[in-house]
Parts: C-alpha cells; structure tokens; sequence
C-alpha cells in the first residue's frame, strides 16, 4: 500500500468513528426499551399515547383529582422489569443513558435498594421522568413521558405535600 | 471506374472496416488535384484529417511540459532515455498514489453506508417495539386496566420520590 493512501485512511478513520457515533446517538432508552421488549426474562407494560386519550372516557368518579390532573397529562408510560441479574441491567441501563439529555434528579440509596430519579426537561417543562430502581430481587426502569408535574406525583403517595417536594427541588439545586 | 472503388471504400470506411493501407489509398486518392465532383465534399474531410495528422509539438514542448510538473533541472536530463523515465518516475507513483487514495476514500464511503444500514433496518424490524413514544405496543386493550397500570406505576415512583425526601429529612435531623 502505498503511504500516502495509509495517510488517508488514518486521516478518514476518526471521522468515520464521528460518524457511527452521531448514528449512534438515538434515543438510548428507546433503544434499551426495543432490545429488551421480547426478552423473556422481563415483564413489559407499556402504554400507548393513543391508550392515554382512550383514558379520557373511563370513569373518572372514583379516582382522586391528583391523580387525574397526573394522568391526564402524560403521553406514554413504559415500564421494563426483571428479577433476572438485576445489577446487571442496572448497570447496563445507566451506561446506555445519555446524561447530556437525562439530568439526574434524585438517587435514593439504602442498604438493599438503589433508585434513581432522572428527567429529561426543555425549560421549565419536564417532559421525561425517568426511574431506575435496584434491589436484590429485581430492576425496573420507568419511563414516563409526558408533562411531569413533581409535586403533584410526589403528593400521589399519600400524605407527602409540596413541602416535600420543595426540598427536592433545593437538593437538585445544590447538586 | 477510380470512384467506383473509392465510393466502395469510403462506404467500408464509414463502418470502420477498412484496413490501414485502404485508407492510405483513400487519403492518397483524396491528396489528388482532381477529384471527382461527387467525392468532393469528401476530400476536404480527408485533407483535414492529413492537416491535423502533420500537427507536432512545437520546439521546447517537453521542458515545458516537465517545468509543469516542477521539474525545474529539466534541462539536464538526456533528452532519450532519461527524459522518459524521469517522467514516468516522477508521474505515475503520484497518479496511482492519488487513484489509491480516491479508491480508499470511497472504499470507506461505501463502507460507511453498508455498515449503517443495520441500525435502520433494525428500526424497521423492531416497528412493533418501543423505541419511540410512537411507536409504542400497547400492553392492555382495556383503559380500565391501563389506567390502573398507570396508577400503579405513579404509586410506585411517588413513593420512592418521597422516600427520598425523607431520608434527606432524616439525614438533617
């Protein structure tokens, strides 16, 4: 071979590499979610933006205002969870994670569990949150798209109210 | 009697048939002052082509054509063998190295494009997959059942959020 043609591919190598990496570049999650949608070892819900506007004409009566002003403003919700090697997908899940679009929120750490709360926002609008939950027995990631109100979900739970919330919001901030 | 001959040729000519030495007889015959009025318009055609044919390089051609090409000692070579071989030596590595790398770059071009189609065809196949909010299978037919899937999972992340929350609390205490 001749050098200046091994010049040439040594010049061409790093861009091409560039190029795979851009391609490379779609919607981690979604790619986390597609390779492991028909695994068997994982339990998949997963709910539509269409089955979110058929929501609209369920009864409504029984169910709280919270949670309806929640659901009524998210667009899909897809869940992934396993029982199989658990801190493996964990691990696998916050690799494949791009943290130039997911911020974490808040990572809750016991001694048997781990979760972690990330969201994707434009703004002031969160438009993903994002949970990666770890214990011995299982892994799930959740995934809710959407228009996330946090002291709305956080006051879902019961007795927590935006107090609560408010010193998430200051944890985030002093990050 | 000539004409009819030459008519013959030229038609043999203009299929690309004739030999070498039928055209020379056609240029010898189209180099004579009296031509027949019909194969007139021919004869001008063929003095062309004898024209162009006494076309040489003009004197100095070669140290121009190597001043061009930045051999600037030109002059120096040997005007036989040398001249020729310098030429070659000094043309044809750059040429082929120029060709080498156009094949390369477009080597790897293709490449490029033969290894990116798996991705999108991966797309394709997985259309019924989640990869996007779009395109997402639904697990339930039923709303009712979703939306407690969907309450479920609200509870869930609510509650380790405010887990959260409380070990900070707890941690300030």
């Amino acid at each position: 071979m001749h050098p200046s043609k091994i010049r040439q591919i040594l010049l061409l190598l790093p861009l091409l590499l560039l190029g795979a990496g851009a391609f490379a570049q779609d919607d981690a999650i979604g790619k986390f979610f597609g390779k492991y949608v028909d695994d068997n070892r994982f339990t998949v819900v997963s709910i539509s933006p269409k089955m979110f506007r058929l929501l609209a004409k369920v009864q409504w009566d029984t169910i709280p205002a919270d949670v309806r002003q929640t659901v009524t403003r998210l667009q899909s919700l897809r869940i992934l969870s396993t029982e199989t090697t658990p801190q493996y997908f964990y691990k696998e899940a916050l690799a494949t994670i791009d943290h130039k679009e997911y911020e974490d929120l808040v990572t809750v750490r016991s001694y048997k569990d781990n979760v972690r709360f990330m969201i994707k926002e434009s703004g002031e609008t969160i438009h993903e949150l994002l949970m990666i939950a770890v214990d011995n027995d299982g892994f799930t990631l959740m995934s809710f798209v959407g228009d996330i109100d946090l002291d709305k979900l956080s006051r879902l739970s019961g007795d927590m109210g935006i107090k609560g919330m408010e010193n998430l919001k200051n944890v985030k901030r002093n990050k | 009697m000539e004409k009819a001959i030459i008519k013959t040729l030229l038609e043999k000519y203009w299929q690309a048939e004739t030999t070498v030495e039928e055209e020379q007889a056609l240029a010898a015959y189209f180099r004579q002052e009296t031509i027949d009025p019909e194969l007139q318009p021919y004869g001008d055609l063929f003095a062309y082509f004898g024209e162009e044919q006494q076309v040489t390089a003009g004197p100095g051609f070669d140290e121009r054509i190597l001043q061009r090409l930045g051999i600037a000692d030109a002059s120096s070579l040997a005007p036989d063998d040398a001249h020729s071989t310098a030429t070659v030596r000094t043309i044809r590595p750059f040429s082929l190295g120029l060709i080498a790398a156009a094949a390369a770059i477009a080597a790897l071009i293709v490449g490029l494009f033969l290894l990116t189609p798996p991705v999108q065809r991966n797309v394709l196949a997985t259309v019924d997959q989640p990869a996007r909010p779009a395109e997402i299978k639904d697990t339930y037919d039923d709303p009712q059942q979703a939306l407690a899937a969907v309450r479920h999972a609200l509870l869930i992340a609510s509650t380790h959020l405010n887990e959260g929350r409380q070990q900070l609390t707890g941690g300030r205490k």
